[in-house]
């Protein structure tokens, strides 16, 4: 990518690059092992760059000219990509082709994270808008010798949810793990009233449990999540992770994009973390710890030039950054 | 409805135009509401205003009235391939009401036949150039005529085949773009206007709040914005946060409850290239669906039909939360036991559930001693022994059903036993059969009808069986009913009989309220 950035810039980015590469570092942990060394690294350069790129606007650069580009349907790559993204796809088609959401969601098709991984690989997508990559879909690119090029375009914080009748507003990121460790089972132990802790989690596979073993904690460190009787299939009763209920003595976890708006009611709260609450600005900057991101995978034989490249170039611009705060996401660090 | 038969003013709602423009809903709104400050809306409030005459909650529904309409289909394709089917509306009394319903369900109709792409998410990337129309389907349906409701609902199904697509002999419609679509009608027979959300509610109540609280608690349950999971509303994935329905959401009425239709017009949403329909019991909204107080005065016959009024028990959604299976074996007996229960009941039925799902380990014991002195060569030859409890409960209308069928089948016998207990939810006590009839009506010739018809309909080993009881008269009939149950539209009678070769089992009759006469019975209150 031929985004640079002068000795200011750059030295403002180094810290926030520092912060976002721990973060990634703790996020491939479990899956990249001795398959995707090459690829994080590839990843984590792709993180620096976009962070390096405020330069040129103050918020987050681009290449030249990117802001006025302009595809016709005909032209725009084809796109795949996770069902988190698609707002932000919908609202890039619309601005790029110059049509209304309404009209450019037409022309944008998700089939969901793994289905876009296998169709970028095999060469039925030309770019996709995701989540990071599992062992399985890397493997993947790799059996096929497909060399993936994986850059962030927006930041996500991961975030934990409690009532706003619950006192407790700070937690570290080790009570947070000795919480669902089962080591720290009541609030008065973390600054709170003498209550049991209901730690919910989310089922199995699910984005927001991966993100809580990723970033959080390990496998095999989590306790059994509490369990609930659901109807399944035929009318039967499955036992099935609970869902969190926002009771006083409840803690749970999402990621921000989701939570923000659709928890957007005074009986929820979100908690800070490591004395620093998860807004667009402190997951934008790094400041809050538990960082991760969304991402643009191309090919890496994805030709220079091409519109695939001049449309992720486009969404890392100042102009595109600014379209994906307003629908809904944080921009990458500043 | 019978308050206000009562008070002698017969409710006659009001309407609006019927298409549902958003811009013409908006203005009809802003005149509505200047009217209404210049006190000049008299008679003009639209449906669900309900006029001078405020419905407050709460309002339980415990059951409906079935619309005495007939329905003609008119098919126009070929059943296969290409099928398209509507339907006219017959029954009214007011002709041009009958007529303004059947011109805007062929509307709809005729609109959806149209054969363009539906503008969901992606149609533009799945469906090439030159793709070819396999097959299409445009099929209406009535979901919901109860009350002077009729709900219409007009279903699209298509199957495009791209140029680049593999054509696989073997399975005719594999690796093609299939989609749907849902057009929904629901009409206020009394005006031939169309129901808005809205007048389905009390005027007390914030319609829309309570929907978007239930449908937030379900697609929070259901894990909607996760890819992998969706539970509850197949097929339903959140791209966004939750951020309320719109006024014009599209549904369908039926007696039980309110379908949420959702697709292209609700890209919060991503149903892929499907509509999806989400069903919401009104009893889980709350005491406040006035669909009985708004649209149905039984001082007034809108229909051509002098018949009684067929009336339905409400469906009503209990909390399951008490449940459980269990599947063990005991010696050469394998045991099953389920159940389901609220746990909302009072003490004394769930005591009496509890003892229901317990094993009879005489029984047990008692089917063990036939493998006594077997070898285990001998016992697999013959096979083992299964005893099965299931306990259920469920609701409709203000009675609380109780189910219970136990069965124990060794290789030599087995026997068979449906058992069925009601309660009424008011007094929580339990109902006998005379409870659900009107003093002085006999019920017992439909019964006694019903069980002889059903004799003569059985095979000859049933029959043989039960006509023995026939033999011995009608009291002798009515002795062996073991219980009952209530269904939205029949009484479910159990009757113990004996088959051949030691066998034992139940029968199981359906009776139709309508043959007791619904003016009849008690449970219509």
């Amino acid at each position: 990518m031929a985004v640079k950035a002068n000795k200011h810039g750059f030295d403002r980015r180094g810290m926030a690059v520092m912060k976002e590469e721990r973060v990634m570092r703790k996020l491939m942990r479990n899956k990249m092992k001795n398959l995707s060394m090459c690829l994080l690294a590839v990843l984590i350069s792709a993180w620096a760059f976009a962070g390096c790129g405020a330069e040129t606007s103050g918020l987050g650069g681009g290449k030249a000219g990117a802001g006025s580009l302009r595809l016709a349907p005909e032209e725009y790559p084809k796109v795949d990509g996770s069902t988190v993204t698609i707002p932000l796809s919908e609202a890039v088609a619309s601005a790029v082709m110059g049509i209304s959401v309404d009209e450019a969601r037409q022309y944008i098709l998700h089939n969901k994270t793994h289905r876009a991984y296998i169709n970028l690989v095999d060469g039925n997508a030309d770019i996709i808008f995701v989540t990071s990559p599992s062992e399985e879909e890397l493997k993947y690119a790799k059996d096929n010798g497909v060399e993936l090029e994986v850059v962030p375009i927006v930041s996500e914080g991961f975030v934990f949810l409690t009532s706003s009748e619950n006192p407790v507003k700070n937690l570290t990121l080790q009570q947070i793990r000795d919480i669902y460790s089962g080591k720290i089972v009541n609030w008065k132990d973390v600054g709170g009233e003498d209550k049991k802790i209901v730690a919910y989690q989310r089922p199995e596979n699910s984005g927001s449990q991966t993100g809580m073993l990723d970033l959080v904690i390990g496998p095999d460190e989590i306790m059994p999540a509490p369990t609930e009787k659901v109807i399944a299939e035929m009318g039967s009763l499955v036992d099935a992770v609970a869902v969190y209920t926002n009771e006083e003595d409840a803690i749970g976890y999402s990621y921000y994009y989701y939570v923000t708006d659709m928890w957007k009611n005074e009986k929820v709260k979100l908690l800070a973390v490591e004395g620093v609450y998860p807004d667009k600005e402190t997951i934008s900057n790094g400041s809050y710890p538990l960082r991760t991101a969304y991402y643009a995978v191309l090919r890496a034989d994805e030709p220079e030039g091409s519109n695939a490249r001049r449309l992720l170039d486009w969404i890392l611009s100042e102009q595109g950054q600014r379209l994906a705060e307003e629908a809904g996401y944080v921009r990458l660090g500043s | 409805m019978s308050g206000l038969a009562a008070s002698g003013l017969p409710r006659k709602p009001g309407g609006i135009a019927g298409r549902r423009k958003r811009a013409a809903a908006l203005a009809l709104s802003v005149c509505f509401a200047l009217l209404s400050l210049t006190g000049c809306g008299g008679q003009s409030i639209p449906a669900g205003g309900a006029g001078n005459i405020e419905i407050k909650s709460p309002l339980a529904i415990n059951y409906t009235i079935n619309n005495p309409l007939t329905f003609e289909e008119h098919r126009e394709g070929n059943r296969e391939e290409f099928d398209y089917v509507y339907i006219t509306v017959d029954g009214l009394k007011d002709e041009k009401v009958e007529q303004s319903i059947n011109n805007r369900i062929k509307e709809v109709y005729d609109e959806l036949r149209v054969q363009d792409l539906p503008p969901y998410r992606g149609i533009k990337a799945a469906v090439e150039e030159g793709a070819e129309l396999k097959r299409e389907q445009v099929l209406t349906s009535v979901v919901g005529n109860f009350n002077n409701i009729l709900s219409v609902m007009i279903w699209k199904s298509v199957s495009y085949r791209n140029p680049s697509d593999k054509v696989y002999p073997e399975k005719e419609y594999y690796n093609m773009v299939h989609f749907s679509e849902i057009e929904t009608l629901n009409f206020d027979l009394n005006t031939g206007e169309e129901i808005r959300l809205k007048d389905l509610f009390c005027d007390d109540v914030d319609y829309m709040e309570l929907i978007n609280e239930y449908m937030s608690r379900h697609l929070a349950e259901s894990y909607v914005e996760e890819e992998v999971y969706s539970f509850y509303y197949s097929g339903l994935k959140q791209v966004e946060s939750f951020k309320g329905l719109s006024q014009d959401q599209k549904f369908s009425v039926y007696p039980y409850g309110i379908a949420l239709v959702f697709d292209y017009r609700t890209p919060q949403f991503d149903t892929e290239f499907t509509a999806v329909t989400a069903m919401i019991n009104f009893s889980e909204l709350g005491d406040c669906i006035a669909v009985t107080q708004r649209f149905y005065n039984d001082q007034e016959n809108i229909y051509t039909s002098e018949e009684p009024a067929v009336k339905s028990l409400a469906i009503k959604n209990m909390k399951d939360d008490v449940s459980g299976s269990e599947s063990r074996q005991d010696g050469n007996v394998h045991i099953y036991r389920n159940w389901r229960w609220s746990s909302d009941l009072p003490e004394e039925i769930k005591n009496r559930l509890e003892k229901m799902i317990e094993v009879d380990q005489q029984a047990v014991d008692e089917a063990n001693a036939y493998f006594r002195g077997m070898s285990d060569a001998e016992i697999r030859e013959i096979g083992v022994a299964f005893y099965h409890i299931s306990v259920y409960v469920n609701r409709y209308g203000r009675y609380i059903n109780i189910s219970k069928r136990s069965s124990l089948y060794t290789p030599n016998r087995g026997r068979e036993l449906f058992e069925g207990y009601c309660y009424d939810s008011e007094t929580m006590e339990e109902i006998e059969l005379s409870d659900l009839f009107k003093e002085g009506f006999d019920y017992k010739p439909v019964i006694l009808d019903a069980i002889k018809r059903t004799i003569a309909e059985y095979d000859a080993g049933y029959g043989a069986a039960l006509g023995k009881a026939a033999a011995a008269g009608d009291d002798a009939l009515l002795d062996g009913i073991q219980g009952f149950l209530l269904d939205s539209d029949v009484i479910s009678i159990f009757i113990a009989h004996e088959m051949p070769e030691g066998q034992t089992g139940s029968l199981y009759l359906n009776i139709p309220y309508a043959d007791f006469g619904c003016d009849n019975m008690n449970i219509f209150r």
